[in-house]
């Protein structure tokens, strides 16, 4: 009996695999985007890619570690979505590299993205010079938001502008009884603060940097850099180490600390805390002029029937999603930025206008999970970790074991 | 004659019977534990990342482990964290029994409370004391707004400390199982021997400490054995308490084997991690089994 049922089950999913690969412009895709907006914007890119004469078949997956390890299952299973989202194609290197993801240089000559596209949101879908994901959108990292009722505390208006400034200001509101700056104290966030700190003391030592160039540890903006996290752990509450980036937003936004650096997601938590992002909590991008961080999604076609030539949906939807009208569509639900410079600015809220102009004066660099493996970023996250809580350790020390680390990996 | 002969016959045939009952045992003993642990001491030895590759290094992955500060550190902290862990579990565990032991009223519902941590999941443990402990949320700022200023206790995110705090919940957890286990062996104690103790002239307890603790032995042992697998897999109290920090205060080996495994995406060194893991306890866990091998032996001859 139970024999029976099994085989039954066999020859059902046969014969669904078998469907899937007959309708040659079906696309399953499988995606992490679930909240209520998201669902939405999903919606409405599935809207875009039916009309250009595509299939839509909606795999979404809750939560960013239960997709990955769907794509991760399927594929090795030999049964690959059409397409996946990724935060970075660096994850899917390996996979690349032994010919299991479509390789799209097609599709970026043919959609002109060198000339449409940012070049670091581009980078961040290369491999070895080749094109193996299509950029979804783009998110500034590294806004710095600023309480007003915390200024308005010390009789100031205008937010810092450069970290002179910033801790001059932090001095007086200690004085006060306000935490200056709340770090959030994850590891990816002590790294992405490093890089945001570093990027604006010296862009090119930024990339150097995250190339893991031994060189770099001679430049003095990475002392520099050292020395401005250092300070920024003195003006910091002692709850940080551990703490989530939301509980940092939430002691901006009721005016308990002052600063902190976060993407533009925080708009999000703002908004839904009934406060206007760039109101009470306001948005400027990072100190110093430094170059917006900026990330993105990327959406990745896995190899199908052996061959690294994109299928004829898969094509379609590589497409369609780097096509200005779908970019417009996706992102203006999603609350992030379309990636396409030639896109109209208008649908945009205050804080993603004032990155895009940013952007345009003082350029852009990747945010870390595009430049380094999930080793070495995790590896100088320890480092940076360990030395926010050991108030021994200097500017000095944590270069050297920033040295140190790097040196692993070359 | 006749007799013998036909047993002699059946032996064989009960023998291949018996071996077949056992054989899908034999194939997922052999494939499922030996065959993984095989496999994965091969990929130790290759340069893997994501995926799995058959480019071998030797021992590199070994002397990058050994280099890292963070596995070095995971390993003195599971030295630190196990022993506090399982000596603090016993002793509270074994005072609770004898507190239990003396026929007070409401047995049962003592009992139920002290067993109730351990019906909690670590996951459940962690986040209520990470909740309790952290400075700006839990105990110190509710001393604080009784008017008590100065009151500091922000042991979580203290590097030196939050060893002891994980330490504590852990125990907090893990002691009522002990109780229910000592408990146990108490039931099993004959209740003449405090008579002829009490006759004898003994206190309370000298009594539980030279007659009762010796009877515990086998309850003792097997609570070591429980407690022991139990700080070797400790993985998710540390994430949902401390998730390793302040630094790499709270870190300990399985995290380590878990964030390179999957987040940090290094197959080769998380592999390496996890047979010296294995072989550590392996070392330890050999000589204790020959020894109880050596006395099986000695009560049976």
């Amino acid at each position: 009996m139970k024999r029976v049922t099994f085989s039954a089950l066999l020859t059902t999913s046969v014969l669904a695999v078998a469907t899937t690969t007959a309708r040659a412009q079906e696309a399953d895709v499988i995606h992490w985007w679930t909240s209520a907006s998201e669902s939405k914007a999903v919606a409405a890119l599935a809207e875009k890619f039916e009309a250009a004469g595509g299939t839509w078949s909606d795999a979404a997956v809750a939560g960013t570690d239960a997709a990955r390890t769907a794509v991760s299952t399927r594929i090795q299973a030999g049964d690959p979505p059409a397409a996946f989202v990724a935060s970075a194609v660096l994850e899917y290197q390996d996979m690349a590299r032994t010919g299991q993801i479509a390789n799209l240089d097609a599709v970026a000559a043919e959609m002109d993205w060198e000339n449409t596209i940012p070049a670091s949101l581009l980078d961040a879908v290369k491999v070895d010079g080749h094109y193996w994901g299509a950029p979804v959108n783009m998110s500034v990292n590294n806004f710095l938001w600023t309480s007003r009722k915390a200024l308005e505390a010390i009789g100031e208006t205008e937010p810092p502008k450069t970290w002179d400034e910033l801790f001059e200001m932090s001095d007086r509101l200690k004085e006060v009884g306000i935490i200056p700056y709340a770090h959030p104290g994850k590891w990816y966030w002590d790294l992405n603060t490093f890089g945001f700190i570093l990027a604006s003391q010296s862009p090119e030592a930024f990339s150097r940097f995250h190339s893991l160039d031994p060189e770099v540890f001679d430049d003095p903006a990475v002392l520099q850099a050292a020395e401005i996290y250092a300070k920024l752990r003195d003006y910091s509450d002692s709850g940080a180490p551990g703490r989530e980036w939301n509980l940092s937003n939430q002691m901006v936004m009721n005016g308990e600390a002052a600063f902190y650096l976060m993407g533009d997601w925080a708009k999000g938590e703002i908004t839904a805390a009934g406060m206007t992002p760039g109101e009470e909590v306001i948005c400027t991008v990072s100190l110093d002029d430094a170059p917006a961080a900026i990330s993105g999604d990327a959406m990745l076609f896995p190899s199908l029937d052996g061959s690294t030539e994109p299928s004829p949906a898969q094509l379609l939807l590589a497409e369609t999603l780097t096509s200005v009208d779908a970019q417009v569509a996706f992102n203006t639900l999603k609350g992030s930025m379309p990636v396409r410079t030639d896109a109209p600015t208008d649908n945009l809220d205050a804080c993603s206008r004032l990155a895009l102009e940013h952007e345009k004066a003082h350029g852009s660099v990747s945010a870390y999970p595009a430049l380094l493996s999930g080793d070495a970023a995790g590896s100088f996250g320890d480092v940076l970790g360990n030395f926010w809580v050991d108030s021994g350790a200097t500017a000095e020390d944590l270069v050297y074991e920033l040295q140190d680390t790097a040196s692993l990996f070359n | 004659m006749a007799q013998d002969g036909s047993i002699s016959m059946r032996r064989p045939l009960k023998l291949l019977q018996g071996q077949t009952a056992l054989l899908p045992g034999w194939l997922i003993l052999i494939v499922a534990y030996i065959g993984t642990i095989l496999w994965t001491a091969r990929i130790s030895f290759t340069a893997s990342r994501s995926i799995p590759v058959d480019t071998f290094v030797g021992f590199d992955q070994y002397a990058r482990l050994f280099r890292s500060n963070r596995w070095v550190q995971s390993v003195e902290n599971m030295l630190l964290y196990g022993s506090l862990f399982i000596l603090g579990c016993l002793i509270i565990g074994f005072l609770l029994a004898v507190l239990l032991d003396q026929k007070v009223k409401g047995e049962s519902v003592f009992r139920t409370i002290f067993l109730y941590p351990y019906a909690v999941s670590f996951v459940v443990t962690g986040l209520v004391w990470q909740w309790v402990l952290n400075p700006s949320l839990g105990l110190q700022k509710a001393v604080r707004d009784l008017g008590f200023e100065n009151f500091t206790f922000d042991w979580l995110v203290d590097r030196d400390r939050a060893i002891y705090v994980l330490t504590g919940a852990a125990v907090w957890q893990a002691s009522g199982l002990v109780m229910a286990l000592m408990l146990a062996g108490l039931r099993g104690v004959d209740g003449d021997l405090w008579k002829a103790a009490r006759v004898d002239g003994a206190s309370a307890p000298r009594y539980y400490l030279r007659v009762v603790l010796p009877l515990l032995k086998p309850s003792i042992f097997s609570s070591v054995v429980l407690l022991g697998v139990a700080v070797i897999k400790s993985y998710d109290l540390v994430v949902a308490m401390t998730s390793g920090g302040p630094g790499n205060a709270t870190e300990l080996p399985a995290k380590f084997i878990m964030d390179y495994l999957f987040g940090r995406q290094n197959l080769g060194l998380a592999t390496a991690a996890s047979v010296v893991l294995l072989v550590t306890v392996i070392a330890v866990l050999a000589p204790l089994a020959y020894v109880q091998s050596q006395r099986a032996r000695r009560i049976r001859t």
